[in-house]
């Protein structure tokens, strides 16, 4: 298959106050053509700065990066006709503009033809689901509109290669339901993205493959499978857990609280990973008992979000 | 006509310029500028007597129409930075030259406008009459002008690449115009190694020229016009030459993703 991005190498480098800040530390990895790659990471972990060496508008201190066999340090007018991207959030609108006129703004900067423009944006903002709010400016819009938006101006050159930085941060469960639909129709369609996320289940459902990324540098790199199955060393554990005094449990040196939550009061739900892989669920009730009263233990399938708090424990 | 208004200098207005309504229109375009040639001509009057207002109205009627072009000019892009838009801007095919280029066509329109208002105004208010004989070469002298700031301010927009917020190097020089291109007071009363910088800035030719015009100076205007039109083509030239510069600079720098 097709390789779309070759990556070897990548570092960016940043001076501030005369410190260097090494945002991105030597990353190597390739996506092939029509695939969903995520990458996964804690904030500041360089994900963004990757997209932007990626998407042609930082350069690399290090290393090399080529798209479709383009170099994104010589040959960035060749690329950019071949990709687009969406970053997150509501910025890169222009709010006095209705949809229509942003998206004939940037029908004219990707050198759409005139005659063209009007069906092409029409049948994108349909795509998108905003023909109703074609004409309504876009100060007006809620945060998943502008999102949907972002998707259609992406969209405006045909792009072979997308690059989408946290689609659906801040939105609403619909709204982002929406917006997994669309990018999985742009899979289908035979685009390559590139994503990043918080949502683990969202990598989960989109994601062909998946890299997490921290401190500048991919620890881990392969399909949801391969990664829950690359924690088969943990397993988790969910329990429902009357307690006085639930801080001590942190403690607690055989488990490794993921998640914990007071259900009402001196109740809390916790979801833990163990290392030990011969501890039955006999012996967890009874590490549990020492804090408390264990109402109910399961254990539970490994989740991608279990095994990325695990990976980046391990890391530290 | 609806294409012509939907087009992407029109859209450019209407996304990032600091105003639209009528009202504000009035204010900032038509009452702004006269404040600013009343109290020129105040202190003027007060300082060295009114048979010098026709001459300093006539330099600050110049300067103001410049100041608006360059200061609306690289509003546009501090805009762009704020809105997170310069970025996709820049990474789309179009040239970037000519994306700075097309947006600078309101500004340079607001310019002409508030050149020929100040004009009008001149004549109005403090009776500087408009050499209507020589109408068509007050017209050249004020598009070439105009032609000369923009290509300064197309210099200075290119530099905005490479720069997240250039307000303060921008203030600069619009103080070094006004004391260096004889807007208040005759550029040859500079010394001799400071005139030699008035002469490679835009406005001073052309105030100059407009002076001459006016009957307030005795110059030769072709010959101060084509200086001026060659300053200006210099200007476009550099900024030509500089665009791809800046924006590689801005990509090694991060500039380019920075926000202002």
């Amino acid at each position: 298959m097709e390789t779309v991005i070759k990556v070897e190498n990548l570092a960016r480098s940043f001076k501030t106050k005369g410190q260097v800040k090494q945002a991105v530390d030597g990353i190597s990895f390739e996506v092939k053509k029509g695939e969903v790659f995520g990458l996964l990471g804690p904030n500041g972990a360089g994900k963004t700065t990757t997209i932007k060496m990626l998407t042609t508008l930082l350069l690399p201190t290090e290393g090399r990066a080529e798209i479709f066999g383009y170099d994104v340090h010589l040959e960035s007018h060749e690329i950019r006709k071949l990709i687009n991207f969406v970053y997150g959030g509501e910025r890169g609108v222009y709010g006095r503009l209705t949809a229509t006129e942003y998206m004939n703004y940037f029908c004219t900067l990707y050198k759409i033809p005139r005659k063209e423009q009007r069906s092409m944006i029409a049948e994108l903002l349909e795509l998108v689901g905003l023909t109703e709010a074609a004409d309504k400016k876009i100060h007006t819009y809620s945060k998943g509109m502008i999102q949907r938006l972002h998707i259609s101006r992406c969209l405006i050159n045909s792009p072979k290669l997308l690059f989408l930085d946290e689609p659906t941060i801040g939105l609403d469960p619909v709204g982002a339901r929406m917006l997994r639909s669309l990018i999985q129709k742009l899979q289908k369609d035979g685009i390559t993205i590139i994503l990043t996320t918080h949502y683990m289940q969202e990598a989960d459902e989109l994601c062909d493959r998946i890299a997490f990324i921290k401190d500048g540098k991919i620890s881990l790199i392969g399909s949801a499978k391969e990664i829950k199955r690359s924690s088969g060393h943990t397993r988790m554990f969910e329990a429902i857990v009357q307690m006085e005094e639930i801080e001590k449990i942190e403690k607690e040196q055989t488990i490794s609280i993921h998640t914990m939550e007071e259900l009402k009061q001196l109740f809390y739900s916790i979801t833990f990973e163990v290392k030990m892989k011969e501890m039955d669920i006999h012996q967890i009730k009874q590490i549990l008992s020492k804090y408390g009263e264990v109402v109910h233990v399961i254990q539970k399938e490994m989740s991608l979000e279990d095994a990325y708090i695990s990976h980046m424990k391990e890391l530290g | 006509m609806t294409g012509r208004l939907n087009g992407f200098s029109y859209l450019s207005f209407k996304a990032l310029y600091s105003f639209h309504s009528v009202r504000l229109f009035f204010f900032f375009r038509l009452i702004d500028p006269m404040l600013h040639y009343v109290f020129i001509a105040a202190i003027a009057s007060a300082l060295v007597g009114s048979g010098y207002l026709s001459y300093i109205i006539i330099g600050n009627i110049a300067f103001y129409a410049a100041q608006i072009m360059i200061i609306n000019f690289i509003t546009m892009f501090r805009m762009e930075r704020r809105f997170g838009t310069l970025e996709l801007n820049i990474a789309a095919p179009m040239n970037t030259f000519v994306v700075i280029f097309r947006k600078s066509i309101v500004p340079l329109a607001d310019g002409l406008f508030v050149f020929l208002f100040g004009l009008l105004i001149g004549q109005l208010l403090f009776k500087v009459n408009i050499p209507w004989d020589e109408l068509g070469n007050l017209l050249l002298i004020v598009l070439v002008v105009t032609f000369s700031v923009l290509s300064l301010s197309l210099f200075f927009a290119c530099l905005s690449l490479l720069f997240s917020n250039i307000n303060l190097f921008l203030n600069l020089v619009l103080g070094g115009l006004q004391i260096l291109c004889g807007v208040h007071f005759s550029a040859h009363l500079l010394p001799a190694w400071i005139e030699s910088i008035s002469r490679i800035l835009p406005l001073t030719h052309g105030i100059e020229a407009l002076r001459t015009l006016y009957g307030l100076e005795a110059y030769n205007v072709q010959s101060l016009l084509m200086k001026e039109a060659l300053i200006g083509l210099g200007y476009l030239t550099v900024a030509i030459l500089i665009v791809k510069v800046m924006e590689y600079a801005a990509r090694r720098s991060g500039a380019l993703v920075k926000s202002a």
